[in-house]
């Protein structure tokens, strides 16, 4: 009972990091009509990152504005610098650029740090369990990202849902042309959309360090749990990406406790499964 | 005085396909345009060269008399030209009001209250989004969001398509509310009959070239014009 509770909150908090950074894939995807396979390298360089500024400063808590400044800067910078002028461009072109990235992030890594693994130190605060239920006791920094992720979560909706800014995104994600013609210029939306999908990438990898190594090409397998989040979500809307990533989440972590044999193909079954019943997405709107 | 849209000599393609030649017409402050032409001849292919959305490969479109080629067409709405486009372009996830507010342009006499007085209707399904309202319904809201950007030149395609008689008559009797506040219209439509009683000039299309351009009367007493061009008995 204690392992089964145990892995169902492991399965929480992973499918709460899968969904920081599917929201970003899914709003660039659905928004920019771009395919960023270099979105798993900046959850890299967020756990890096926060290896790094942990090293230095001796304080991981630097590591969490860290991760979403950077990622706020280094969003802006990508977009106007490559991703503008491929936007409109060939899928094809889409996937040569961001592998690229991919690449060049991998070199800079190991040019920069090196190819070792590296682990970041559960921060002193947080470095205990906290007794649950009976005797189960469960990691009070799995708590903590939890609550960030759900907090994250939570303001990423209100802020899509709720306010003009949020409207403008969406309006984006539906129809760009239609929102040209209104007189909006979307470059300013695909901007702040990057921006925010680099920085929920890079705070995701920032909150994992602590939870696993560091270690060269990390991002690889977030990124195509991610994109099936995305596929099962339905491209462009954030609370699809949340209700997506929980389920994956779930799925992953229970199958790969309860049946490791299966449990590589039973997340690209249910992906298989919703494009056959749904292609839109379990959570699009019509 | 300057034509607040123009197409001069204009032609377009896609890919190697021609489908405007050399067509011609100007948009003044106050006219009341109608575009006609069967389907297929290139008049939903002109609005959007006009908008920015298709470029011309020859010719020009001139803004003000000014050269628009390469302006974005974001930048032609804030110049005054609003469209509302062949299946309405709603944004089916954002409420009324949402739809409304994200092309509120101030500083002109369209407000979020005029346009819910010219439509009722809208008032009452304010907080409902775009995919929960009837096709009439989203007419409407296609045509207020427009008018929220306070436009010069409003431009409709076919704007009554697939709607009920009352609403149809409903959406011309807006279209005479705003072309009365002094808004320019360039309207396509099927109905032509209701296209000759509002326009001032209408322009038939041809495989992409103006084969009529005048007064309605000079249309309505050529019967053969009106059969072989508009499939309409004169």
């Amino acid at each position: 009972m204690t392992t089964f509770l145990a892995q169902l909150l492991n399965g929480l908090q992973y499918g709460l990091l899968l969904f920081l950074i599917g929201s970003g894939l899914t709003l660039i995807f659905g928004v920019m009509g771009v395919i960023n396979l270099a979105h798993g390298s900046l959850f890299m360089i967020g756990a890096y990152l926060a290896y790094v500024v942990a090293g230095y400063t001796g304080t991981f808590w630097l590591a969490l504005p860290a991760a979403i400044a950077g990622g706020l800067l280094f969003g802006t910078f990508l977009e106007a610098a490559l991703f503008r002028r491929f936007r409109d461009r060939e899928h094809l072109d889409q996937v040569l650029l961001t592998f690229a990235l991919i690449l060049i992030f991998e070199e800079a890594r190991s040019i920069l740090i090196d190819n070792q693994f590296h682990s970041v130190a559960v921060p002193a605060l947080l470095d205990f369990s906290v007794p649950i239920v009976g005797g189960f006791a469960y990691s009070a920094y799995r708590l903590a990202v939890l609550a960030v992720c759900l907090a994250v979560a939570a303001l990423m909706l209100l802020f899509v849902e709720r306010t003009n800014i949020g409207a403008s995104i969406r309006a984006a994600a539906e129809n760009p042309e239609m929102v040209g013609l209104l007189g909006v210029d979307a470059r300013r939306i695909h901007m702040l959309v990057f921006a925010a999908g680099t920085a929920l990438a890079m705070l995701a990898g920032a909150l994992a360090a602590p939870l696993q190594s560091v270690y060269p090409g990390m991002g690889d397998g977030f990124l195509i749990l991610s994109f099936i989040v995305v596929v099962i979500g339905g491209l462009g809307s954030i609370g699809g990406a949340f209700w997506a990533a929980l389920l994956v989440g779930m799925v992953d972590t229970l199958g790969k406790a309860y049946v490791p044999q299966l449990a590589g193909i039973a997340v690209c079954g249910m992906m298989a499964l919703v494009l056959l019943v749904r292609p839109a997405g379990l959570f699009a709107r019509g | 005085m300057t034509a607040i849209l123009e197409a001069r000599n204009l032609s377009a393609s896609y890919g190697t396909n021609l489908v405007l030649q050399d067509i011609q017409i100007a948009i003044h402050p106050g006219d009341v345009i109608g575009l006609m032409g069967r389907n297929g001849m290139g008049k939903t292919t002109l609005i959007r060269a006009l908008v920015g959305l298709l470029p011309a490969r020859d010719g020009a479109v001139l803004l003000d008399g000014q050269d628009a080629a390469g302006m974005p067409p974001f930048k032609r709405s804030r110049a005054g030209i609003a469209t509302v486009p062949e299946g309405r372009g709603i944004f089916a996830s954002l409420t009324v009001r949402e739809n409304l507010r994200f092309a509120a342009r101030p500083g002109g006499v369209w407000s979020e209250e005029r346009v819910l007085s010219v439509f009722p209707r809208l008032a009452e399904r304010i907080a409902h989004r775009g995919n929960h309202l009837s096709g009439g319904e989203q007419q409407m809201l296609a045509i207020g969001r427009a008018l929220m950007t306070n436009p010069r030149l409003l431009i409709l395609d076919e704007a009554t398509e697939g709607l009920a008689p009352l609403i149809r008559d409903e959406i011309w009797h807006t279209i005479r509310v705003v072309r009365d506040a002094g808004v320019a219209i360039l309207v396509v439509d099927k109905t032509v009959s209701a296209v000759l009683s509002l326009a001032d000039r209408v322009v038939v299309l041809v495989r992409g070239s103006v084969v009529y351009s005048g007064a309605p009367a000079g249309l309505q007493v050529d019967p053969a014009l009106m059969y072989r061009h508009l499939g309409v008995d004169g």
